[in-house]
């Protein structure tokens, strides 16, 4: 197998800069990355080091503030910059996806969550009629996990918890079975249940479609548990890639030795004498 | 928690609107009791005989005391009985319609091009955010807001109707003809009157719109692959267009006072220069009349823009009060 | 409450509000500058004026500037010129005053009511929204033309329109300073709701004040001078600048400069209230005034 047959996506060398003042500022340098098909690719780094940027270039998302220096960036052998518009719309949402790191602001206020799921599903296959519309987006949402899915595609975003959007925005992501499935941290804001439904929904599907992810977290407990390979980014680089088990238990690069040491080794309920002395029960203050 | 509360919101505001016009005829009734003399005299004139007053105060029932005054007044007026015009010599309510009507007539054709014309402009800028525009709109609003509106309206007239002859100088709108000769009479008001209002809509607009197209939910829009038309009408006017309600909806309110001016400086047979003219000849019944049909689309006009801005906020749509 | 401390904290002095006038923007210091020339204009007027205002026939009607008449004559031969110096009298005594009586009386209002809070604040602030939900000018129109217009009721009666507007604004700044610490203080001293309303909230609003005192300084003289151009503020002979527009703009052919001096007096002393406005409000806003305290 040929490199590009195996792999859906491929970053070569690719450098990104923003402009802030009048300035131009690296935030990616020189980045080399590939998402083979049918792979769950975990993408781990402390917060600011570059994830969000780069799930965005993915999408070929093209900003003023912002410019693709050096490098290329390849889906399924389609250079993405070299795209026009027209055809860059044709990959989003049916072969390329995105869940966005905060889902809740990514859902338009003023529109219905069922209208959301209308014109996403419709934007590709406008041929569906409006009981089809409405049966494809339940059933991404009782996949999801959401609660009464039917009252749900008639409520606004605002009335839905913070958790809730976040699964909301996953199922949009999810209602066109893209081949790329783009995760930046999905399970923030979701209590340990909900995030064991999401990991093992999105096993499911990686399992029944083969459907490729590119999964961004900064937390390595569960990236352990989905992931086949983990990228580990630092500063705007890749400075360690390779299976799973192995960059867990031979990190080679200090920074991954840092992050890995840092992983909690079991979930203790906190002591209370350790709590900030705001967490804790207020005593009665007597007058 | 799914019903909209909406209907109730809006129940309160129209309760709200009816007391403030009840408020209003209260206002009215004892702002004319001020004036000298009493409607005897006014009916009369100044040759009338002691006998033919007394015999008027009585038939009117002058001397009863004024809360009950207050109370027949208002009970005519619900029937629709302003009373007689003591100048025309005519009932008041058929002189209201008409003017009520054309004072609408202009307001709503200036609103008319107000909003699609500021709303449309604030988006051009948007467009192009860069420090220029910005500067420029700036200085569009602060020269808007000071510059009155009788001040524009004369050296509108001075310019396009006198010097360029491009309009009538006057709006004399029961010589139109045809309804192109009504556009081209209301030409000049309209324009005084957008004059005062657009830029600062332009500027709400553009400024809400830059905002809203940096948005987290405009952005996924289109990276669900959305088109361009869909993600701009569908995703980001809607939600930008709050501010620019709320200005609209300040304009609006302020274009009934505007609008009095402005029909007496191009003499347009409205409602504000009915008004005006009344207070002049103290024409009791049709002061009272003109000031309360004004202020009635004055209430109005708040209550259809505060609920055109509930309607576009969800939020405020859903709230659970 | 068991610490004393509490007790002696005096109100907070924000650093800096004494040099407040350095930190306008440049603008809002040109436009104070414009403010102060139009001030020593009208108190200067008998000085520098040229002909006393209301003399008829110093010139012939509708001359045209010349070294004589530098604005040229009006209808009636007065000069152009000394009648809008003198405008400037009318127009700044009863637009300040206009604004001085809404921010007295409103702020006053605003501070007691945001201050006691409770159905006091409840009733007070429905009969202000249903007050202001009121056109102002039928309001003006209906007093002014049933008592009478002359310069004095003009002013009171614009002003008094304006309280609402003041109270509301005044009230919410009230209500962010009253749960404060030194007001609690102040209560427990004893002291009475007047002074505590006089001595520690005052200082404390003093910048939301200002912003209204110039924001209705800009609104009540665009309201008086469209009263005087309607005929219903001050009444002839009087040199204001609404009713010289009115008494020129049918004429308007014959000379201009009786129309367009007082306009532009007029246009440019209410942009340069909006500026100063601006510029206050920038220093003393709602927003800097969190940041500053
Ligand atoms: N629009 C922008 N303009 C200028 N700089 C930006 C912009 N967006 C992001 N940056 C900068 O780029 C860097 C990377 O941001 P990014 O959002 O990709 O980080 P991240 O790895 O996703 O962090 P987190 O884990 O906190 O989400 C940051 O230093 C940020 O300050
Ligand atoms: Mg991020």
């Amino acid at each position: 197998m040929t490199a590009a047959a195996h792999d859906l996506m491929t970053v070569a060398s690719l450098t990104v800069d923003y402009r802030q003042q009048g300035q131009w500022h690296s935030v990616i340098r020189d980045l080399s990355l590939a998402v083979r098909r049918g792979e769950i690719l975990g993408l781990a780094g402390e917060s600011g080091c570059g994830k969000s940027t780069l799930a965005s270039v993915l999408l070929g998302e093209r900003r003023g503030e912002r410019r693709l220096r050096a490098g290329s960036v390849q889906f399924d052998g389609i250079d993405l910059s070299t795209l026009r518009a027209r055809e860059l719309r044709r990959l989003r949402g049916v072969r390329l996806a995105l869940v966005p790191q905060n889902g809740g602001a990514s859902l338009t206020p003023t529109l219905r969550i069922g209208s959301l799921f209308a014109e996403t599903l419709r934007a590709h296959r406008p041929h569906m009629n409006k009981a089809e519309l409405a049966a494809e987006a339940r059933r991404q949402l009782s996949q999801v996990g959401l609660p009464d899915p039917t009252g749900a595609l008639a409520r606004f975003p605002h009335q839905f918890s913070g958790g809730q959007q976040q699964r909301i925005a996953l199922a949009l992501a999810l209602c066109r079975m893209p081949d790329l499935l783009i995760l930046d941290e999905p399970t923030t804001g979701q209590d340990a249940m909900t995030r064991r439904g999401i990991i093992d929904l999105l096993i499911r599907l990686r399992l029944s479609s083969r459907m490729s992810m590119l999964y961004v977290s900064h937390d390595l407990a569960t990236l352990s548990e989905i992931c086949d390979r983990i990228a580990i980014m630092h500063a705007g680089e890749i400075v360690e890639i390779g299976q799973m088990e192995d960059v867990l238990l031979r990190p080679r690069h200090p920074y991954t030795r840092a992050l890995v040491a840092s992983i909690p080794r079991l979930e203790a309920p906190p002591d209370p004498a350790l709590l900030p002395a705001s967490r804790r029960t207020p005593e009665r203050i007597t007058a | 928690m799914r019903v909209a509360p909406i209907p109730r919101l809006i129940v309160t505001r129209l309760a709200l609107s009816v007391l403030s016009l009840f408020v209003v005829s209260l206002i009215v009734f004892s702002a004319v009791e001020l004036l000298p003399g009493d409607t005897a005299e006014r009916i009369l004139g100044r040759e009338a005989t002691k006998e033919s007053l007394a015999a008027l105060r009585t038939q009117l029932r002058l001397s009863d005391p004024a809360p009950e005054r207050y109370a027949r007044w208002l009970g005519g007026i619900v029937q629709g009985d302003f009373g007689r015009s003591l100048v025309a010599d005519r009932p008041v309510f058929s002189y209201i319609a008409g003017y009520l009507g054309r004072t609408l007539l202009l307001g709503g054709l200036a609103l008319l091009i107000h909003i699609p014309l500021s709303i449309g402009l604030g988006l051009l800028a948007a467009a192009r955010p860069d420090g220029a525009s910005d500067l420029a709109l700036s200085a569009a609003v602060l020269i808007g807001m000071s510059i009155p509106e009788f001040v524009v309206g004369i050296f509108l007239i001075m310019l396009l109707a006198n010097d360029l002859q491009l309009f009538p100088p006057l709006a004399l709108i029961d010589q139109a003809k045809s309804f192109g000769d009504v556009i081209h009479m209301l030409a000049l008001p309209v324009i005084t009157l957008n004059f005062a209002m657009t830029a600062y809509v332009v500027r709400q607009t553009r400024n809400s719109m830059i905002e809203v197209l940096k948005s987290d939910y405009v952005r996924m829009a289109s990276l669900r692959g959305l088109s361009p038309l869909r993600v701009l009408f569908v995703h980001a006017l809607p939600n930008a267009l709050s501010p620019a309600i709320n200005a609209i909806a300040l304009n609006a309110s302020w274009l009934v006072g505007g609008i009095v001016v402005v029909e007496v400086v191009f003499n347009y047979p409205g409602l504000g220069r009915l008004l005006v003219e009344s207070i002049r000849f103290h024409d009791v019944p049709m002061i009272q009349g003109a000031a309360l049909a004004l202020s009635a689309a004055y209430i109005a006009v708040n209550l259809v823009a505060d609920i055109a801005t509930l309607l576009l906020n969800p939020k405020l749509r859903t709230r659970t009060a | 409450m068991t610490d004393l401390s509490v007790l002696l904290e005096s109100r907070p002095r924000p650093a800096g509000r004494r040099f407040a006038l350095q930190r306008l923007p440049v603008s809002a210091k040109v436009a104070g500058l414009v403010l102060l020339a139009y001030a020593a204009v009208a108190m200067l007027a008998p000085a520098i004026a040229p002909y006393p205002p209301n003399e008829i026939f110093v010139g012939s009607p509708f001359e045209p500037p010349s070294a004589a008449f530098l604005l040229g004559t009006d209808s009636l031969g007065r000069d152009v010129l000394s009648r809008t110096i003198y405008g400037s009298r009318t127009i700044l005594l009863m637009g300040g005053a206009a604004a001085g009586l809404s921010a007295s009386i409103g702020g006053l209002l605003g501070m007691f009511i945001g201050y006691r809070g409770g159905v006091l604040d409840e009733v007070a602030m429905r009969m202000l929204e249903i007050i202001m939900s009121i056109p102002s000018i039928i309001f003006a129109l209906l007093i002014v033309g049933s008592l009478g217009a002359s310069a004095p009721l003009v002013a009171v009666t614009v002003g008094l329109l304006s309280v609402p507007n003041v109270a509301r604004v005044v009230r919410a700044a009230t209500q962010s300073v009253a749960s404060e610490d030194f007001i609690t203080a102040a209560r427990a001293r004893g002291e009475t709701s007047l002074s505590i309303v006089l001595r520690e909230l005052l200082p404390n609003v003093t910048g939301t004040l200002i912003v209204e005192f110039s924001i209705r300084t800009g609104y009540s003289i665009l309201f008086i001078g469209g009263l005087g151009f309607l005929g219903f503020g001050a009444q002839p002979p009087t040199a204001d600048w609404g009713l010289m527009v009115n008494e020129g703009r049918g004429t308007i052919d014959a000379s201009i400069w009786p129309v367009a001096a007082p306009a532009a007096g007029m246009a440019m002393l209410v942009t340069a209230v909006n500026l100063f406005t601006d510029g206050v409000n920038r220093l003393f806003g709602p927003a800097e005034q969190g940041g500053v305290r």
